[in-house]
């Protein structure tokens, strides 16, 4: 007789990527999937740790949630704490001050992303041998750039330094402000690099252009999936990486909500609690939680935003729409 | 000289004493030079291929797995370095050792995280319980409340320059003394 008990594949732990998790495929009588699941191991507890916390305390506990972003947790909550300290506007040198940190954050993680986790398999493709699928392999065999990515990552975590005091858990957002200013000296060293940065981000891009264009078939069906999509926008619906409304749109680009004040997400947005991962499922209220799930990230920025003001960032949006 | 080998590991931490390290920069491409990575999350290894040299761990034990790895960490390594404050001494997870007039302090987190909101769907009231979830311990605990721990560096997270000076000296087989100014408990 055959037996009945399903089969379950785990991969554990997942490396390579921002998290602890691990990954179960269970399978069927017939070994097909059934199911495939990604399940979060880590359980901490800060939503407890703050209650009752000094509120300076917030933004520097809750950073702590992640090594990689700490800089979005942690400007976050002192987004909350402006709120109860009453601060509804930052001064201007505060908010630029914020701006650069998180922007720094985003560059660093991106690289980290790109070149330090992913570029292995781009460069050396998904079967290569394990032991090369790594940044160590990525600097024997392509040094210079490899050279680059640590370059780029070192470039944002050192405007992370300059805004916030440290490469990572800084203290730089306090309720209400920053606590330190930017030097023009380091303004001006920072400024110094940034056309290298920039030619140095297009050629990864151009990298990653090129992938995609050889390995068409690849790309459009490997984890290829339709979903919802969130990010913050500004009020002319342009991409912005620190502050906005709330913009939700489906698979086809139709819009599910826009302009939605951040500090109403609970009106609509809400969490589902699964007994396989200490990780909640957010969902769109208004979809429920079987469809209302949602992408958020770089993709979910492209997908949400109307237009991008930085230059050459359209003409960059276009070329990729149209691959 | 022959390569050392080096395993790392993020237990209970946040990976933010593994990003310390690649804050060391363009030394990545010198410390390749004098040693091979053994299993990581930086890498593909998901275990040990052979024993190591040295044994990084950042974070400390919050759950059953976390112990069942730091072992192996100490079975396989030798020498075991804890790096950072979580794994020295718990960090940041061992505010829910002691929550002030609770008597049951990690269940008061799992329900606030978990339970009883408007912001949560939660029909049944469960609190993740599936077999492939780690069981949580009663409290966290740092690396050498669980086994023996050869060295620690202390910092959250020791920035990339002190992991950098320490690791020379760990790789010639010497056990840094830390200047004053090079302790920092942040």
């Amino acid at each position: 007789m055959k037996s009945r008990k399903t089969r379950v594949i785990e991969i554990e732990p997942l490396t390579r990527v921002e998290g602890h998790g691990k990954v179960t495929v269970h399978l069927d009588d017939e070994y097909k999937v059934s199911q495939a699941r990604l399940h979060i191991v880590e359980f901490r507890g800060f939503e407890r740790f703050i209650r009752g916390r000094l509120l300076w305390e917030v933004p520097v506990i809750v950073q702590r949630l992640c090594g990689i972003c700490p800089v979005s947790h942690h400007i976050a909550a002192a987004k909350a704490m402006d709120m109860i300290v009453g601060v509804d506007q930052l001064t201007p040198t505060a908010e630029k001050i914020r701006r650069l940190m998180h922007y720094g954050q985003v560059m660093q993680s991106n690289v980290l992303h790109f070149f330090h986790l992913s570029s292995p398999d781009l460069l050396f493709g998904f079967d290569a041998a394990p032991q090369r699928r790594n940044i160590f392999a990525v600097i024997k065999e392509f040094p210079e750039l490899a050279r680059q990515g640590i370059l780029m990552r070192k470039y944002g975590q050192e405007i992370i330094q300059h805004t916030a005091g440290k490469k990572i858990h800084g203290t730089g957002a306090i309720p209400g402000g920053v606590n330190k200013n930017l030097p023009l000296k380091t303004r001006d060293a920072l400024l110094k690099d940034v056309d290298q940065m920039l030619s140095w981000a297009k050629n990864a891009l151009e990298i990653a252009k090129n992938y995609t264009l050889e390995h068409r078939s690849l790309v459009e069906t490997f984890a290829n999936f339709k979903s919802n999509y969130l990010s913050l926008v500004r009020t002319d619906g342009a991409l912005d990486l620190y502050h906005g409304d709330l913009r939700a749109v489906d698979a086809g680009g139709n819009t599910i909500f826009d302009q939605v004040d951040y500090r109403r997400f609970n009106d609509y947005l809400m969490e589902e609690v699964r007994p396989w991962s200490y990780m909640k499922f957010p969902f769109i209220k208004s979809l429920g939680n079987l469809d209302g799930w949602y992408r958020v990230g770089p993709l979910a920025r492209m997908n949400t935003g109307l237009c991008f003001t930085t230059t050459g960032s359209m003409k960059t949006i276009r070329s990729a729409i149209a691959i | 000289m022959s390569k050392k080998r080096i395993a790392t590991v993020s237990l209970a931490g946040c990976f933010g004493c593994h990003m310390s390290l690649l804050d060391i920069d363009e030394r990545l491409i010198e410390l390749l030079q004098c040693v091979e990575l053994d299993c990581s999350p930086l890498n593909d290894f998901k275990k040990f291929t052979r024993r190591c040299d040295i044994g990084l761990i950042e974070g400390g034990c919050c759950n059953e797995d976390n112990v069942y790895v730091l072992q192996e960490f100490r079975r396989n390594c030798e020498l075991l370095v804890a790096v950072g404050q979580c794994a020295t001494m718990g960090g940041l997870p061992v505010m829910r050792n002691a929550i002030m007039h609770g008597e049951d302090p990690l269940r008061e987190c799992l329900d606030e995280a978990y339970m009883g909101s408007a912001k949560v769907l939660n029909p049944d009231n469960q609190i993740p319980n599936d077999p492939a979830l780690p069981l949580l311990l009663d409290r966290v605990y740092s690396c050498a409340e669980v086994v023996k721990v050869d060295y620690q560096i202390p910092g959250c997270p020791p920035s990339g320059d002190l992991l950098w000076s320490v690791l020379q000296s760990l790789l010639k087989g010497e056990l840094p003394e830390l200047d004053w100014s090079q302790i920092k408990y942040d």
